[in-house]
């Protein structure tokens, strides 16, 4: 087992640390970094709780070995919300519901979030698509469905 | 108990937020594996690889050599009982030497590391040598004669045998012009919670040991680890962390008898997580049952007769499995008058994965095989399915089979307007397009605890409020957070009664040290009983502010409100008291501002009160693949009074989703006592593609007598009444009978290309 | 999970030197998302692994007039997202539209779902469908095989020990031909196929079957070819009659396992049924698609 200097941009804040070859950027982030809002619920790439912004884009963080993460721009759910106010989604997940148990939540706001960055006007079934990969035992997904299309439309208003 | 409603409160009724929400969307709230305590260990358990097999010889000598292994524990190690479970203990914690193993979810030794990858090593260096037996992998098999008994002295490895008897079965048949009969097979499913079982415990300075963990039932693990391991009640607190979805799964007992005999033993924090795989192991599923029920009527449609047979693999241990199959067999009555009936259950030991609890607590299991059997027999009596389910509800006034409780206002046909509304026409397909559409009904009863027996018999919910002097407030609630709102229905309840802001109400949940004794967080109960009790705690605060108050204001007392903040008197405005001035004057002079509410039902036995549900659903299956397609999907519900709408809805939608998922994908394959189907890419829980082109959620509200606000419970309820509505619709659509679930594609292309030759 | 080491090499050139000293203790590391799962779970253990993520010369889709050169580390989201891709094979950019999750296509690649080798592997089909072939480098000098031939069985390839999948060359569906992808799982997300079908068709002016490609995945140890449906297809003026005895014929080739996501009977209903589905589509598909 190798170990590496890396050092890794999480939510705009550079952390330089010294990692084992075979540990996923998941448990680096929750153990080392104390940053758990990301979850493991398989460590398998099947549902999504570990979901983080590598480089922008929605990634398993179980499946990424943390040294693959060097130099690289990470966000993660404690990322999403900027100098203590929340992002229009965080207030439409709780405004509609969307929240239960709450352990799917982050890696969904995150998913939404990315996907809202790409696309400012999706349509239900795009934001199906969107957070496939991130499932949800508890709502049913429709809140959430509802909740991130309200809050596109928060956005494209607070844009205008 | 309260009898005059608040129709909508300035919370209750209220689409209040969520008030754990804010942690939850920024990833500051703490679960289980969240927790960190300095010099924390981690905890490994090593399972049994065979369903059942002697332990002959553990070695652990290789594995304690290691570097970073703290402690191995073996049976040889424990001073306790070594057995736990819920009302029997026969679960062992550990399977000793010379023992034999039940199922692959048993555990043989303990690891405690300073890290997770010592222990996985130490997993790995212990040897076992175990003597393999032929395992027992289906309830016919160990029920027959010669079976060997899992459990000495379990004849026939009977783990329970209800019976429900009404009426004439006999005469009712006799009456009966028309008979049909089916047997129908229902599949293991999965809780599938997000977050695995997990927790973190120490030992204090003073030897108190807090186990904080993911669990449903902080007062059953009290139990269970005071009993395992013989440790005084009184050295032992509980607190249940923020849980990540349950679903029945964490509601006996999970991880925390082990977790505390390696604290106790290793003389270290501990963390314990188990991984998805083990999970999948550990905890009970729903039970797979086979159902064979036979239903008789007259020519018209007057059910007479219902008779009905369940035969449920229990797994290897009791658990909760007495109460679920108990509900199982009342369940098949289902929200119909039916003069006469004759319902048995047998839940049978075997050696494969535990079954228990699971959301709708095997009702579900008797709503497919009850909506399938009144579908099947509208088609032989040739009439609309709906009109056959009109025909027998329940009358208003009409007596319910113990233990559900007849206190209910009957609502059927309003639900049955309201869904026929909401369903609108049936959508048409091109007939060339070779695909079908159908729509399947079904009506239920769902049920909750009413009874308030929260451990072992002993009667009684309890909850405490406190007011401070600077008018916040707290709850203590022994209840547990799984994610179905509590917290913030408490908070509401709280704030309506105490005239507070909610941001003023706090709530302390699920602490055996804090916490009046409230029991169990299953069988949608706590609204009723905890909001129950929080009116008799807060109807005693009020009292002494309120008194308090008067004499401040040189008023009477009944002409003072509780609002905002403020004490008024009624008739004139002016007059008033700010409710921090009033609280500190009761804290400086010494008044209870801390009450407990006892919530007790007159009788001290099991008791449900049940809701009433209404489900359709519309489906295309196309004829040349078998695809099922849902459009529409529909609930509405009456569950008394809404407390939060937003909240209530997410049970409906949440639930609705599982029971899709139990009609069409889900389904845990055990074979030879293995589990084959250990990940989330194995078993197929909806994902956010999956759900109906069309869901709707709704609610028709007739007011409980007994419940808080006129509230009744409502969590599970969804569960019970979508798989058979979806599996009535496809029946519909391509008219073949469907008798196991999960239904795939090919089934359905099974069915048709049958019957297809039958026609030949 | 069994630990390794990790590496970066700078350029294919070293990749393939350290690759090739490592022996059968390294592997390539791509998107992980079929390694990492099998190392956590025991089923592979590597003292080392390479990883490709970041070496450009393995990246990306470059359109070479008849054909597509796709780099073995591209991922599958660029693949489903390409507009080459989806004008040129646009039945390849389905397949990689419909793998896995959004957050398993950021990360996975083609390079890995082809060495995987899956049966059911989404992308291998319409890649055997165009007769692609794979590009492999090693000390040796480089190799081209057609990755029909390269399939050997389930996770078992004719890739030798000091060979990287350097990249894909995928011949570009010519004018006229209409091809399509069909995924059955059971569900519609995150599902790894029941069964999966992949073709293209040509058709003459009349609407006589020129030449038609169809073919089955997770129905056999490897993906394979429909070869007796083909046949029966080439010359033949399709209508329902016609497309019903294709589908049955092509059940015929199928010589499915029963596993957990469906039993042997079943999958073969599936096939047929999808089969005719498939063709259906491909006939009544317009050109530009
Ligand atoms: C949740 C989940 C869902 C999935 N769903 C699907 C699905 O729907 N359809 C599907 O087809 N697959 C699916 N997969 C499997 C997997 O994601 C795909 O096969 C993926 O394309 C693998 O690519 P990778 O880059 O991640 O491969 P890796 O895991 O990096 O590698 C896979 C194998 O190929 C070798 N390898 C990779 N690249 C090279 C190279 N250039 N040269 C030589 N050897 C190489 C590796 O050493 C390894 O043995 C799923 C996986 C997960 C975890
Ligand atoms: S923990 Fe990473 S996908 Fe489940
Ligand atoms: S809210 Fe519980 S898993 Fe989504």
């Amino acid at each position: 087992m190798s170990h590496h200097n890396i050092y890794l941009m999480v939510n705009g804040k550079r952390y330089s640390l010294e990692v084992e070859s075979d540990r996923s950027l998941l448990d680096v982030v929750r153990e080392d970094l104390n940053l758990t809002g990301i979850k493991k619920g398989c460590d398998k790439g099947d549902c999504g709780a570990c979901t983080v912004l590598l480089n922008g884009k929605p990634v398993n963080s179980c499946m990424v070995l943390a040294v693959q993460a060097d130099g690289k721009e990470i966000t993660t759910i404690e990322g999403v919300a900027r100098d203590g106010k929340l992002d229009p989604i965080q207030v439409a997940f709780i405004k509609h519901g969307a929240v239960q148990c709450g352990f799917c939540t982050p890696g969904m706001i995150l998913t939404a979030w990315a996907l809202l960055r790409e696309n400012r006007e999706p349509m239900r079934e795009e934001i199906q698509k969107a957070i496939s990969g991130n499932l949800c035992r508890c709502t049913g997904y429709v809140q959430i469905i509802d909740a991130i299309q309200s809050a596109a439309r928060v956005s494209r208003v607070n844009n205008e | 108990m309260i009898g005059d409603f608040v129709v909508k409160g300035k919370y209750v009724g209220a689409e209040v937020d969520r008030v754990d929400a804010i942690g939850k969307v920024t990833g500051e709230t703490k679960y289980a594996d969240d927790l960190r305590l300095p010099n924390m260990h981690y905890g490994k358990i090593l399972f049994s690889p065979y369903p059942r097999a002697r332990v002959l010889h553990i070695d652990t000598r290789s594995a304690e050599a290691l570097h970073g292994v703290r402690k191995i524990i073996t049976a040889k190690d424990i001073s306790g009982n070594n057995l736990y479970g819920y009302e029997i203990h026969h679960h062992p914690l550990l399977v000793g030497e010379g023992q034999e193993t039940r199922f692959v979810g048993d555990s043989i030794a303990l690891v405690v590391a300073e890290t997770p990858e010592a222990a996985d090593q130490a997993l790995e260096n212990i040897e076992v040598d175990y003597e393999v037996l032929t395992p027992l992998t289906s309830p016919r098999e160990a029920k027959a004669e010669g079976a060997y008994q899992i459990h000495p002295g379990s004849q026939g490895n009977i783990c329970c045998r209800p019976e429900l008897i009404h009426g004439d079965i006999a005469a009712g048949f006799k009456n009966s012009e028309v008979i049909v009969e089916h047997t129908y097979f229902t599949s293991r499913q999965e809780q599938a919670f997000l977050e695995t079982e997990s927790g973190v415990a120490y030992v204090d300075d003073s030897g108190m040991l807090h186990i904080f963990s993911s669990l449903q039932d902080p007062y059953d693990v009290l139990e269970d680890v005071c009993y395992a391991l013989g440790i005084p009640k009184s050295r032992i607190h509980v607190k249940g962390t923020i849980v990540g979805g349950a679903f029945g799964g964490k509601l006996i007992t999970t991880i925390e008898v082990h977790l505390a005999a390696m604290v106790y033993l290793a003389r270290v924090p501990v963390k314990i997580v188990l991984d998805r795989e083990e999970s999948f192991i550990f905890h009970p599923k729903r039970h797979p049952d086979e159902i064979h029920v036979k239903v008789g009527s007259t020519r018209d449609g007057k059910i007479q007769a219902l008779e009905a047979e369940v035969l449920s693999d229990a797994g290897p241990y009791s658990g909760r499995t007495p109460e679920v199959l108990g509900l199982t067999v009342s369940a098949l009555v289902g929200p119909y008058g039916i003069p006469s009936v004759h319902l048995t259950g047998q839940a049978i030991y075997t050696n494969n994965l535990d079954s228990g609890a699971m959301r709708g607590f095997g009702a579900p299991q008797a709503a497919v095989a009850r909506e399938s059997i009144l579908d099947k027999l509208a088609g032989t009596l040739e009439m609309d399915p709906l009109e056959l389910r009109q025909k027998n509800f329940l009358k208003p006034g009409q007596e319910t089979l113990s233990p559900v409780l007849g206190d209910s206002p009957v609502s059927l046909e309003l639900l049955k307007d309201q869904i026929l509304e909401k369903m609108g026409p049936l959508p048409e397909v091109s007939p060339e397009q070779n695909k079908r559409v159908g729509r399947g009904f079904c009506f239920d009863m769902p049920v909750f605890d009413v009874s308030a027996i929260p451990v072992l018999g002993k009667s009684g919910v309890g909850i405490a409020v406190e007011i401070f002097s600077d008018a916040s407030a707290c709850v203590y609630a022994g209840g547990t957070e799984l994610g179905q709102g509590i917290t913030t229905v408490l908070a509401q309840i709280a704030a309506e009664e105490l005239g507070l802001p909610i941001n003023k109400v706090f709530v302390e949940m699920s602490d055996t040290w804090t916490c009046p004794r409230a029991g169990r967080t299953s069988a949608s109960r706590l609204t009723y009983v905890l909001g129950n009790a929080l009116l008799l705690a807060t109807e005693k605060i009020r009292n002494t502010l309120l008194s308090r108050a008067a004499k401040m204001l040189e008023v009477s007392k009944d002409e003072l409100i509780l609002e905002n903040g403020k004490i008024k008197a009624k008739g004139s405005p002016s007059k008033g008291v700010g409710l921090q001035e009033v609280a500190t004057v009761c804290s400086n002079e010494g008044l209870k501002l801390r009450e407990e509410g006892w919530f007790k039902y007159p009788e001290d036995r099991y008791m449900y009160g049940h809701t009433f549900m209404a489900s359709a659903a519309d489906v295309v299956v196309d004829l040349v693949t078998g695809e099922i397609k849902i459009l529409k999907l529909v609930n509405i519900h009456d569950s008394g009074k809404v407390i939060n709408p937003i909240l209530a809805k997410g049970q409906l939608y949440g639930g609705s989703l599982q029971a899709l998922g139990y009609a069409l994908t889900e389904n845990l394959i055990v074979e030879e006592g293995k589990l084959i189907t250990p990940s989330f890419s194995e078993y197929l829980i909806p994902t956010a593609m999956d759900i109906p082109e069309e869901f709707v959620a709704d609610a028709v509200e007739t007011p409980y007598p007994t419940g808080p606000y006129g509230a009744k419970g409502l969590a599970e309820h969804a569960l019970n009444s979508t798989t058979p509505a979806i599996l009535n619709a496809i029946s519909n659509a391509v008219d073949i009978d469907l008798t196991t679930i999960p239904v795939y594609p090919e089934h359905i292309l099974e069915a048709i290309r049958a019957k297809e030759t039958d026609h030949q | 999970m069994a630990a390794f080491d990790y590496v970066k090499p700078p350029s294919l050139e070293s990749l393939i030197n350290d690759y090739a000293q490592a022996k059968s203790e390294g592997a390539i590391l791509a998107g992980g998302t079929d390694l990492l799962v099998k190392i956590r779970s025991g089923l592979v253990s590597r003292r080392v692994l390479f990883d490709i993520n970041d070496l450009h010369e393995m990246k990306g889709i470059s359109d070479e007039g008849d054909s597509l050169r796709i780099g073995a580390a591209t991922r599958i989201c660029d693949v489903a997202d390409s507009n080459v891709v989806q004008s040129t094979v646009p039945f390849l950019s389905l397949a990689a539209s419909q793998l896995g999750s959004p957050q398993i296509r950021n990360r996975a690649t083609v390079g890995g779902n082809i060495v995987s080798a899956s049966p059911a592997a989404d992308t291998v089909l319409p890649l055997i469908a165009m007769g692609a072939r794979l590009r492999f480098g090693s000390q040796g000098g480089n190799r081209e095989v057609s990755i029909e031939k390269f399939m050997e069985g389930p996770g078992q390839t004719d890739i030798r020990e000091d060979e990287v999948l350097i990249g894909v060359v995928v011949p570009k569906l010519s004018n006229g031909c209409k091809s399509h992808f069909i995924k059955v799982g059971r569900r519609k997300a995150v599902a790894i196929s029941v069964v999966n079908i992949a073709g293209w068709i040509k058709t003459d002016r009349t609407g006589v079957i020129e030449d038609v490609r169809l073919v089955l995945g997770a129905v056999a140890p490897t993906a394979i070819r429909a070869g007796e449906t083909e046949t029966f297809l080439r010359g033949k003026r399709p209508n329902e009659v016609v497309l019903k005895e294709a589908a049955r014929i092509t059940a015929g080739q199928s010589s499915p396992i029963s596993d957990i996501r469906g039993t042997q009977k079943g999958r073969r209903l599936l096939v047929e049924a999808w089969t005719f589905r498939l063709l259906q589509i491909l006939m009544t598909q317009n050109e530009a698609n």
